[in-house]
């Protein structure tokens, strides 16, 4: 190679090819851009942009339905939207779903956390646990929860248990491996440490990696909380009589595009509410801890 | 106080391209209550030289002796810090400091008054409410050596405590640290990379040579004691740094590591 190079190169050099630097800043300095990486922004700023993203969103649904750029039966009106909801939980026992869908995503996510946190605590941490189950669960994971439907309503009928068991599929096999995760990042050495101050293999997982991975479990629940909202609602648009997925889907049957969207809002609100919950919880609990990694 | 004897210590571990001879036949005794600096140039084992002391690896060969005693895994009566702060982010100072005697059993209301006791004695009990990250890097590691020394160790093995700390800041830590081990006196290893630290803290430098890990001279620091920093303007101090400076940076560049002049 380094042969045939030599024989293809000129006998003259070429000219030096022009320098292209593109815009070249003067000795001053570049001033960082509007929109460079990671640039501060005020407060006032960011909550004005905040509302902004917030009230934009509602302003282009009500230009295309107020504006007739949509038919109505399609995309309901927000202000018809509204009215619908308010008549759903006055005259329509809306209130009484809204409770069955808290009541499952609760029970489904505790039970499911309840197991995957231990589990994923003792994965991370002790390597014959790991190798005992890691492998098993991986592969699980990647099973969809929601094939399991079929198989779960004959096994466990309709009722509130099948309902419980989809949310516990969707969250816990991947809950227990983020858990894992999460463990197997607390730092060595304070496990090391602890060990140099008379630390008990007990007293390690109880006093160092039980708060030292805290936090990072605490941000795992609340990803794994949105999980079971979504496998909630599956569950109960396959089968339900309760619970705003079912009223979602009985909507569909006749049409009802603005029951649908008060019942895809409403969940979404009820997220942002649980989301708000472990964000405040996790101020709480955490708000003087700065890890050094 | 205990001393620390090693005897035929080598270390090997297995790495990507075959094995490494972290240690070679290290011999070594450390008398009880003195201060032992390990000083070399990075690789020539002495953090796992220490951390073997600890009791955190597991010497291939020979043994390790605290107080008579052989070396079997890491005890309360080996206190160590890290170059690295690692106080638990989660607890305030006084209950970091206090963790070793909870360990132990010790109620809470006793090893918290311990713990603030220890804290001003040291002279940082201001910080005693504190969580570690409101510290500066300095104040961790000042923190760190009280949380060793409340379990009463020993020993105290010191892997490059100072070696993060900005060069004002670590004068101050080095005298912090001589003045703790006035008042508590321990058998101490102490590995730095910092020749002049090494001088100014020990009473021997144990000076190590990389690929393989082996130690190649023990000088003693014959400097009288009470020790500032007035003392680094001291000629026997210069003439001392400049010895040991050479026999680092000799190894250091027959190695290829620095180029030699």
């Amino acid at each position: 190679m380094s042969v045939s190079t030599q024989q293809r190169s000129p006998q003259r050099r070429p000219a030096p090819p022009a320098v292209r630097s593109g815009r070249v800043e003067g000795r001053a300095g570049r001033p960082p851009g509007r929109f460079a990486p990671r640039r501060p922004l005020g407060r006032r700023t960011t909550a004005a942009l905040a509302g902004l993203g917030l009230v934009g969103a509602v302003a282009v649904w009500a230009v295309l339905t107020y504006g007739k750029l949509v038919e109505p039966f399609f995309l309901p009106t927000p202000s018809a939207t509204a009215s619908t909801w308010w008549r759903l939980v006055a005259h329509e026992g809306y209130l009484g779903d809204i409770w069955a869908s808290v009541r499952r995503v609760l029970g489904g996510f505790t039970l499911a956390a309840a197991l995957a946190v231990p589990l994923g605590l003792a994965m991370g941490s002790i390597r014959a646990v790991q190798a005992l189950v890691e492998p098993l669960l991986a592969a699980i994971r990647y099973m969809p929860a929601t094939a399991f439907i079929p198989l779960l309503i004959i096994w466990l009928g309709l009722g509130e248990t099948e309902k419980l068991a989809v949310i516990f599929i969707g969250a816990f096999f991947p809950l227990t491996l983020m858990v894992a995760e999460v463990t197997g990042n607390v730092r060595r050495d304070y496990l090391q440490i602890a060990a140099t101050l008379g630390a008990s293999s007990w007293q390690q997982h109880r006093l160092v990696v039980l708060p030292a991975a805290a936090p990072g479990i605490l941000a795992n629940l609340r990803i794994a909380m949105g999980w079971a909202w979504t496998y909630l609602i599956i569950a109960e648009l396959v089968a339900a009589d309760t619970g705003i997925g079912y009223r979602i889907v009985a909507a569909s049957r006749f049409l009802q595009t603005d029951v649908i969207l008060a019942g895809v809002i409403t969940i979404g609100v009820l997220g942002l509410l649980t989301d708000a919950c472990f964000r405040l919880l996790a101020w709480a609990l955490f708000r003087h801890r700065q890890d050094t990694r | 106080m205990s001393a620390i004897e090693l005897s035929g210590v080598s270390l090997r571990y297995r790495a990507r391209h075959g094995d490494v001879l972290a240690l070679d036949d290290v011999a070594l005794q450390l008398p009880s209550g003195s201060f032992t600096c390990i000083v070399g140039a990075s690789g020539c084992g002495k953090s796992t030289l220490l951390r073997a002391m600890a009791g955190l690896e597991e010497p291939t060969e020979g043994a390790i002796r605290v107080g008579g005693e052989l070396v079997r895994g890491p005890s309360r009566d080996r206190g160590m810090v890290f170059q690295t702060s690692t106080l638990y982010p989660w607890l305030r100072v006084r209950e970091n400091v206090a963790f070793g005697p909870r360990l132990g059993g010790l109620p809470r209301r006793e090893r918290e008054a311990q713990a603030i006791a220890l804290l001003d004695e040291l002279g940082i009990g201001d910080f005693a409410d504190a969580y570690p990250g409101e510290l500066s890097g300095g104040m961790q590691q000042r923190v760190a050596i009280a949380r060793a020394l409340a379990t009463h160790p020993g020993v105290l093995l010191m892997d490059e405590p100072f070696g993060a700390l900005d060069a004002l800041t670590r004068r101050s830590a080095q005298s912090f640290l001589l003045e703790a081990w006035s008042r508590h006196p321990r058998t101490i290893a102490f590995v730095t990379h910092d020749i002049e630290e090494a001088v100014l803290l020990a009473d021997r430098v144990v000076v190590m040579t990389p690929r393989p890990g082996r130690v190649q001279a023990l000088v003693p620091v014959e400097l009288p004691r009470p020790r500032t920093h007035a003392t680094r303007d001291e000629p026997a101090f210069r003439q001392l740094v400049r010895e040991l400076l050479a026999m680092v940076l000799k190894e250091a560049s027959a190695d290829g590591l620095v180029a030699s002049s």
